[in-house]
């Protein structure tokens, strides 16, 4: 039975280097429609249990933690939490830093649908006039968050440092950071309709 | 498998030796600027079902201070305050939202007065966002229906206008919250756009920003409907701000002269920066008073401005004897920025 | 394939359970008060809250140091006929009205000499669960305001010092006399406050048009009155009745004053710190559907606002402790005005 498979494989694999690939000429390429779409659930976590920089410290107080500890939990807070990942960019040359800092949380969707559609009509008149073929996204009839969290702030440092800990514990006391905001989204967002993506020049 | 493992190489090699070449300026200019458009239809959001907050704003003790942030709701005009949402188009297939890469010299704004003129650089790649465009000329539509004042130079017909609502829970002080209840109606935003591009003397990104909103109304409430002191029509319109025939274009950079700078300090604070179009030359020469004078003269003409116009402003039932006032008109108008800079700093 | 596929979950399962264990394991410790500070970043937003004769009040502080050069050609607050709330104003006149407005001046070589702002504000009043008032506001303001003030609405006091020189141009021979036996000679230095007044010499903070000495009001001597404390009980003689003092004129149009200085411009500010050196405390500009009392975030007192549209450009305490007024002017500037200072780039001074 494996070496059935095994021969399968290995013919799926060798046919290629038998057959040549030839290009269709636009006429032949124009005359092709295209058909069917496709259907898409999904559901993805980043960082759920927290990421592979910082582990989960004891206390919420900073200067209790170790080089690799880090809460991400807001101020006031009595439990430590988790962190989430970190995107930080920095569009000036020796500047500081954008940073999208805390990013986690389980993100699910059921039912968004890909296809394309030939426009030429509706649209309030603009149709008829617009003729061309656009990609098609419809949007998830429901999209549910569950713990999702975001920060957006500043900081003069790309990496995160523990500014409560002396640089030879690890830390450093001249990081600083500025959240601009910091949102958390838990539930489901009801949503209907498409997007149409079309090329322009 | 021997035959596809040579194929493979070859591929490899080929690609290895290869090399990546700058083009040049001549090649450059043959590239077109290209993105893509798209266009929402039949759209319809309702976040009521979430549980939103905001947070990292802090009371005077250092605690963190929740803003929840509720009904939140997308939908086409006429939903009566989010009651009855309907799907809505936004956008048109000929002037649609865009992402596009295109050429500083190709692109452009329009002015106050309708005409329409390069605000950007020449000779750079620029990356645009934009919300569908103006449309001026017979097919442009009045950005506010029944205010001549807004102009008519939108392109979102009225079946493209949408209402939008969000409310805010601020949990100020134990026993306390604030209530921010925001709804607009036929709100439209064409002509925002943002623009990027690198900036080779400063060293950074930079860009340019417009930002267009047109609505028929907004209304503030400042109450819960349902709650105590909130039930009753009455009640809830006493308790409302009403801002009708309102429009904001807020202009903040212009390319040529004086974009706008966002940096972020060495010491983690942002900076956001309109420096002065008659500074020093790229490589720090004061300018003569001729170019000086004709830099400030092309900055007062073209530089887009900002204007803010609310054609009423109503407290409650706009009459003082029942508790309520009218604030009348109230604008402000052709702001024009020769320089600016703001810090943030710790609190 | 499957023997690598079973390697990767029970790889996965340790690192879960490994992780879940970590978890249970922690303990929950309180943070004392001043470690909550430090867990975060640090933020530029602050809320705060008040309460004062049944209106609360909600205040979002932003951690900001703004340095503008801007112009507007219109700053219009509250454009409405009311015969309730505004009784015998012009039709068609607007609480606050300034055109050609501008913070800032250019130089002769087009480099820039900034309005400074430092801690601006948002406040909303609430009664109950209704909102009666807001107000924007800057902790620190020092700079020159520019404009031509149609109509101004608000407490702005206005501090005319200076000189006694210019007085004794406008006067007749007769009341040079006076100010003689007074003790005033034209080196002497003297001092009157100003508010907004109409052309009455009533004070009259609603639409204002005129800024001047109110009835009663009276010169005072701040050094050189040559009877000492005899020339402040003779000058108290001549009191302001009806926008004069005898023959002089001590009411002047707001549109005369097309640039203000506002803070103490002599003092310089230290880039060191991030106060403003000499800056005007406490100003804002509210609308409030009724009378509303604002806290003054600088000395707590309590502001009083009319409904409406309100400019508070109010007295501060300076660095040596003494109340000041925001704008501050001589009596050449008084009789003649204040020329508009450049705002413009390039060839303009004024409406680009």
């Amino acid at each position: 039975m494996i070496s059935k498979t095994w021969l399968a494989l290995g013919a799926l694999f060798a046919l290629p280097a038998y057959a040549e690939l030839q290009a269709l000429d636009d006429d032949t390429l124009s005359g092709m429609n295209g058909q069917g779409g496709v259907y898409l659930s999904g559901e993805f976590s980043i960082n759920k249990d927290g990421g592979v920089l910082w582990s989960k410290p004891a206390s919420n107080n900073p200067s209790t933690w170790t080089a690799t500890q880090r809460s991400c939990a807001n101020a006031g807070a009595s439990t430590p939490e988790n962190c989430g990942m970190r995107v930080a960019i920095r569009s000036e040359a020796e500047g500081g830093w954008y940073v999208l800092d805390n990013l986690k949380g389980v993100f699910s969707f059921e039912g968004l649908t890909l296809r394309t559609r030939t426009i030429n009509s509706g649209f309030g008149g603009d149709g008829a006039a617009f003729n061309q073929d656009v990609l098609e996204f419809g949007l998830p009839n429901e999209v549910k968050f569950k713990d999702g969290s975001f920060a957006f702030g500043v900081a003069n440092q790309g990496g995160w440092q523990n500014k409560s800990l002396s640089v030879a514990n690890g830390g450093n006391p001249s990081y600083q950071q500025t959240n601009i905001f910091s949102a958390k989204i838990d539930g489901t967002i009801r949503m209907q309709g498409n997007v149409l993506v079309f090329p322009q020049n | 498998m021997r035959r596809l493992s040579v194929v493979g190489a070859m591929l490899l090699s080929a690609a290895a030796q290869a090399e990546l070449q700058a083009l040049d300026d001549q090649e450059l200019s043959a590239v077109q600027g290209a993105g893509f458009g798209f266009v929402l239809d039949g759209i319809l959001m309702d976040a009521s079902g979430a549980v939103i907050t905001i947070n990292d704003i802090n009371n005077a003790s250092g605690q963190n201070v929740p803003i929840a942030v509720k009904e939140f709701y997308l939908g086409a005009t006429g939903s009566n305050k989010g009651a009855n949402l309907n799907p809505v188009n936004i956008g048109r297939l000929d002037h649609p939202f865009e992402i596009t890469l295109a050429k500083g010299e190709s692109l452009r704004t329009l002015r106050d007065d309708g005409q329409w003129v390069q605000t950007t650089p020449s000779n750079i790649s620029v990356l645009e966002f934009k919300f569908p465009e103006r449309l001026t000329g017979a097919g442009g539509q009045a950005c506010i229906s029944g205010y001549a004042a807004a102009g008519s130079n939108c392109s979102s017909r009225a079946s493209e206008r949408v209402d939008l609502g969000i409310r805010f829970d601020f949990q100020v002080a134990a026993g306390r919250t604030d209530i921010i209840n925001l709804d607009f109606s036929e709100l439209v935003m064409d002509g925002s756009y943002l623009r990027l591009w690198g900036d080779d003397p400063r060293g950074q990104l930079v860009g340019e920003a417009r930002v267009n909103i047109f609505a028929k109304s907004l209304q503030l409430m400042s109450c819960a409907a349902g709650t105590a002191n909130c039930t009753t029509a009455q009640e809830q319109t006493a308790r409302t701000l009403t801002l009708s025939n309102a429009y904001a274009n807020i202009s903040l950079g212009y390319g040529k002269s004086q974009p706008l700078l966002f940096d972020v300090s060495s010491n983690g604070q942002f900076v956001l920066e309109l420096p002065n179009p008659v500074t020093r030359a790229a490589n720090g020469s004061a300018r003569p008073l001729a170019e000086r004078n004709a830099i400030a003269s092309d900055f007062y003409a073209n530089a887009p401005r900002t204007n803010i116009v609310i054609d009423n402003l109503k407290a409650g039932t706009g009459s003082f004897s029942t508790g309520g006032y009218n604030f009348g008109y109230n604008s402000i108008q052709g702001l024009s920025i020769n320089y600016l800079k703001v810090t943030s700093r710790d609190l | 394939m499957r023997p690598t596929l079973g390697f990767a979950n029970t790889a996965l399962a340790l690192i879960c359970a490994g992780l879940i264990s970590a978890t249970a394991q922690a303990k929950m410790v309180e943070l004392a008060d001043n470690e909550l500070s430090e867990v975060t970043g640090q933020a530029f937003i602050n809320l705060t809250t008040d309460s004062n004769a049944g209106i609360d009040f909600t205040r979002i502080n932003f951690g900001m140091n703004v340095e503008t050069q801007l112009n507007m050609k219109k700053l219009q607050l509250g454009q409405y006929n009311d015969a309730v709330t505004r009784p015998g104003e012009v039709a068609g006149s607007s609480d606050l009205l300034i055109n050609n407005f501008a913070l800032g001046t250019v130089n002769a070589d087009d480099s820039i000499t900034p309005f400074k702002i430092a801690n601006p504000y948002l406040e909303l009043a609430y009664s109950g669960n209704k909102v009666v008032g807001v107000r924007i506001g800057f902790g620190e303001a020092k700079g020159i305001l520019s404009g031509d003030i149609q109509s101004l609405t608000g407490n702005i006091p206005i501090k005319i010092q200076g000189s006694a020189a210019p007085i004794f141009d406008q006067a007749s021979g007769w009341e040079r006399f006076l100010l003689g036996i007074a003790g005033v000679t034209r080196s002497t230095r003297l001092q009157a406050d100003a508010t907004l007044v109409n052309a009455g010499g009533a004070a009259d903070p609603v639409r204002a048009i005129m800024a001047g000495m109110t009835n009663g009001q009276t010169l005072g001597c701040v050094s050189g009155c040559n009877l000492g404390g005899l020339s402040d009980a003779l000058l108290s003689l001549f009191a302001s009745n009806g926008c004069q003092v005898l023959s002089l004129a001590t009411c002047f149009p707001l549109s005369n004053f097309q640039s203000l200085p506002v803070g103490n411009m002599a003092i310089n500010d230290s880039a060191a710190t991030a106060a403003i050196e000499g800056a005007a405390k406490g100003f804002f500009i509210s609308m409030q559907t009724q009378d509303v009392a604002w806290r003054d975030t600088d000395n707590a007192a309590l502001i009083n606002t009319l409904k409406g549209a309100f400019m508070n450009l109010p007295k501060y305490r300076d660095a040596n402790g003494n109340m000041v007024a925001p704008i501050n002017i001589d009596f050449d500037q008084a009789f003649n005005g204040i020329p508009r200072q450049d705002t413009c780039l390039g060839t303009a001074t004024a409406g680009c």
